[in-house]
């Protein structure tokens, strides 16, 4: 490799100016489209300043759906994480099979979103949903939700499918972290007489720092570009309840044809993403700089 | 760090390099494609291959079959034609639009694709498209004005009509009327309709069908316009005067007593409490397996009857929603010319072909739509309930209106749709008019 480094360079950075060109540079084209007023015809809009953003404080559905949002991050990151260490942790108490389990934890995340998407309206279809024919039928009727028709369930509907889908990778995560904690600390808490559930409060959950930033990224970078499950599952309604930023980005930049304002959503969706993942990274390299 | 210093020069050789090969390039795919697009267009004479690169959104049982009949017909017609057509399902062509957006805007130019008459519709794609006036001069005398109309913006046709879809059509289920008693023809007046529904509801039926689910609000917003032409303040003016932007429907009482049908049937339990998780053929199927007595819907409903196996007039039938007797309302597809076509010629003989009696004759029937031209005969391969709908769109006593979806611009379905969507969910009625006129500002 020494004695080429001219081939070495070339290939380093033909990829990296793709990316900065493909990544980079459409950002700052998004950013400059989002200033101007363009209905997509041509390469971008007439220049009006900041008139789409004074346009995110007078667009109702834009609040609505900014909450919906945050709403869903929340849900979907606590129940990920919890359903993740919860799972790990019984895993690492070394249950038999726990090979053959930790395949199946996985196999969702391997399923296609729209396949997905499609099995859960199946499922929380109000009057033939296997949920509430279950329900019905074991005489517990009076237990069946209206699910994705109801305006206060439909996005809690659609974090269930996704917590489904990704838990197992959460689970995966933080198996790897158990298993890196120091044998040592285990076995003498042991000897000191510590319970199980004493081991993993005192010892195994503190521990999982580390394994908790890399979910929550990973996490975090998906959840705020969700599109296919919710578009699928619920189409955004009723009304606007289960409608995130993505898919109003889309629906005001492709049905409405205001490509500008779709594209000052779109800067919305980067300052959420830096504002959340800033302190994460901070952490990180404030870590990895001590 | 001595190899380092090594391969700082080549480093910044290379991004020289990299910059200048990417600021050609792009300089390169910036240029306008014109020239490009004429050498090929040179090169397919040469050959004397001509094409036909068309884009339409029909996909679904019925539709495809419509669409293919006159394609093949138009290849029997123009033999030496190769056809290459794109279908896009989706979204009543949301999907197909937004394809064909960033098509056109690269200047992949296809030849002609399926646009929704009416000016709103033409304006979204105003830039990109030729006038054909002079095919319009040729053919003009057989289509009616209002379909003429449709056709037209700022003063330019440019789009051939293929179809007339009906909407304000009331479906139901023979079978489940009878049982439960109401004979669908004293149906009149709202009160009228309310009576049939507590009847069909006591005999263990859904009343009313509703599918606006997944995405399909605005078929609350269809519901809604067709609702508009049959209460005490609406009807045929006031809708025009509505569509055309010069109404406040903050203070409309029109507006009110719409919202209020909405209100009525979803408080008393007339609706099927799953509407909004299912699809409008979903909501159609209901009708069609006699979970549910009435649909209403456009006449695109027919095809899907037909295509679960049921035979108009004894399984299936319709009335016009209460109040619209003498309305049809209704919207047509069409296809244009697009300006830059990579083969214009073909092009226009395919209008041309269109705008025939031949080809609606072909396409009508199946797809479940009336024929535009006024000289089209009426064949026996229409089905009984179409030939109703033709013999009221020619009767003088009717007003024949475009729907808003023909009027207004492509926001019109996406706003009121989510506006109808939210409404339902909370059935204030106060708040709805000052959402509806929210949603109006923002349309027109």
């Amino acid at each position: 490799m020494q004695k080429r480094p001219i081939i070495l360079a070339s290939f380093l950075l033909f990829g990296s100016f793709l990316s900065i060109i493909l990544i980079y540079g459409m950002v700052g084209w998004d950013v400059a489209a989002s200033f101007t007023k363009w209905t997509g015809k041509g390469l971008i809009g007439e220049f009006i300043g900041f008139g789409n953003y004074a346009r995110w404080f007078t667009d109702g559905a834009l609040n609505e759906v900014f909450w919906n949002t945050l709403k869903l991050l929340v849900i979907f990151l606590g129940g990920t994480v919890l359903i993740g260490l919860v799972c790990a942790s019984l895993l690492n108490l070394g249950i038999k099979g726990g090979g053959a389990l930790r395949m199946i934890y996985l196999i969702p995340l391997s399923i296609s979103f729209v396949v997905s998407a499609a099995a859960w309206a199946w499922m929380f279809q109000p009057q033939h949903g296997i949920i509430n024919s279950l329900l019905r039928g074991v005489n517990l009727g009076f237990l069946a939700q209206p699910w994705t028709a109801s305006t206060s369930q439909s996005l809690i509907c659609v974090a269930i499918a996704y917590i489904w889908q990704f838990s197992g990778f959460a689970t995966l995560i933080y198996y790897t972290g158990l298993r890196s904690v120091p044998q040592e600390l285990i076995e003498s808490a042991e000897i000191s007489g510590a319970s199980t559930f004493q081991k993993y409060r005192h010892i195994y959950w503190p521990m999982q720092g580390t394994a908790t930033i890399s979910v929550l990224m990973v996490l975090l970078i998906y959840i705020l570009r969700v599109f296919a499950l919710p578009w699928l599952l619920t189409g955004g309604g009723p009304g606007f309840s289960s409608e995130v930023l993505p898919l109003y980005l889309y629906r005001v930049t492709f049905h409405r044809l205001y490509f500008g304002y779709g594209a000052s959503i779109g800067v919305l969706i980067f300052i959420i993403s830096i504002a959340l993942a800033l302190p994460i990274l901070y952490r990180t390299l404030v870590r990895r700089g001590s | 760090m001595e190899e380092m210093k090594g391969v700082a020069p080549v480093a910044i050789a290379g991004i020289i390099i990299v910059l200048v090969v990417v600021a050609v390039g792009a300089w390169y795919i910036m240029q306008p494609t014109e020239e490009a697009g004429e050498e090929e267009e040179e090169e397919e004479e040469e050959e004397e291959l001509a094409r036909l690169i068309i884009y339409h959104f029909w996909t679904a049982a019925g539709e495809v079959e419509a669409i293919d009949a006159v394609l093949t017909g138009f290849a029997t017609e123009v033999p030496e034609v190769e056809i290459l057509q794109s279908p896009i399902a989706g979204g009543g062509g949301q999907v197909m639009q937004a394809t064909l957006m960033s098509l056109l805007a690269a200047g992949q130019n296809p030849d002609t694709f399926q646009v929704m008459t009416g000016p709103g519709n033409i304006e979204a794609y105003s830039e990109y498209l030729a006038p054909i006036d002079d095919l319009w001069e040729e053919v003009g005398e057989y289509f009616p004005e209002g379909i003429k109309g449709l056709c037209t913006y700022e003063g330019h046709q440019y789009l051939i009509p293929i179809n007339f879809h009906t909407v304000n059509d009331l479906w139901y289920n023979v079978d489940v009327l009878e049982d439960a008693g109401v004979d669908p023809d004293s149906i009149d007046t709202m009160e009228d309709f309310y009576d049939a529904c507590e009847e069909i509801k006591d005999a263990g039926y859904i009343p009313l069908s509703i599918g606006s689910g997944q995405g399909q609000d605005f078929w609350l917003t269809l519901m809604f316009d067709v609702m508009l032409g049959g209460v005490e303040h609406g009807g045929a003016g006031y809708v025009n005067t509505l569509w055309t932007g010069e109404a406040t429907p903050s203070d409309d009482d029109a507006i009110e007593e719409v919202l209020t049908i909405f209100k009525t049937l979803l408080d008393s339990g007339y609706v099927n409490s799953d509407f909004a998780t299912l699809t409008w053929d979903q909501a159609s199927a209901y009708v069609a397996d006699g979970t549910a007595a009435f649909h209403l819907m456009g006449d695109w409903a027919l095809g899907y009857f037909k295509g679960v196996g049921m035979t108009a007039e004894e399984d299936f039938d319709f009335i016009p929603w209460p109040g619209t007797k003498n309305l049809l309302y209704g919207h047509g597809d069409g296809f244009c010319l697009v300006d830059g076509a990579p083969h214009p010629e073909t092009t226009m003989e395919w209008l041309e072909y269109l705008a025939s009696v031949d080809a609606e004759t072909l396409f009508n029937p199946i797809k479940g739509s009336l024929p535009p031209r006024t000289d089209a005969p009426i064949t026996d391969a229409y089905s009984p309930i179409q030939k109703k709908l033709l013999s009221k769109s020619t009767d003088p006593e009717t007003t024949v209106l475009g729907t808003p979806w023909t009027t207004t611009s492509p926001v019109y379905l996406s706003v009121m749709g989510k506006m109808m969507g939210a409404f339902v969910t909370h059935l204030d009625i106060d708040q709805g008019i000052e959402e509806y006129a929210d949603g109006y500002a923002e349309c027109f």
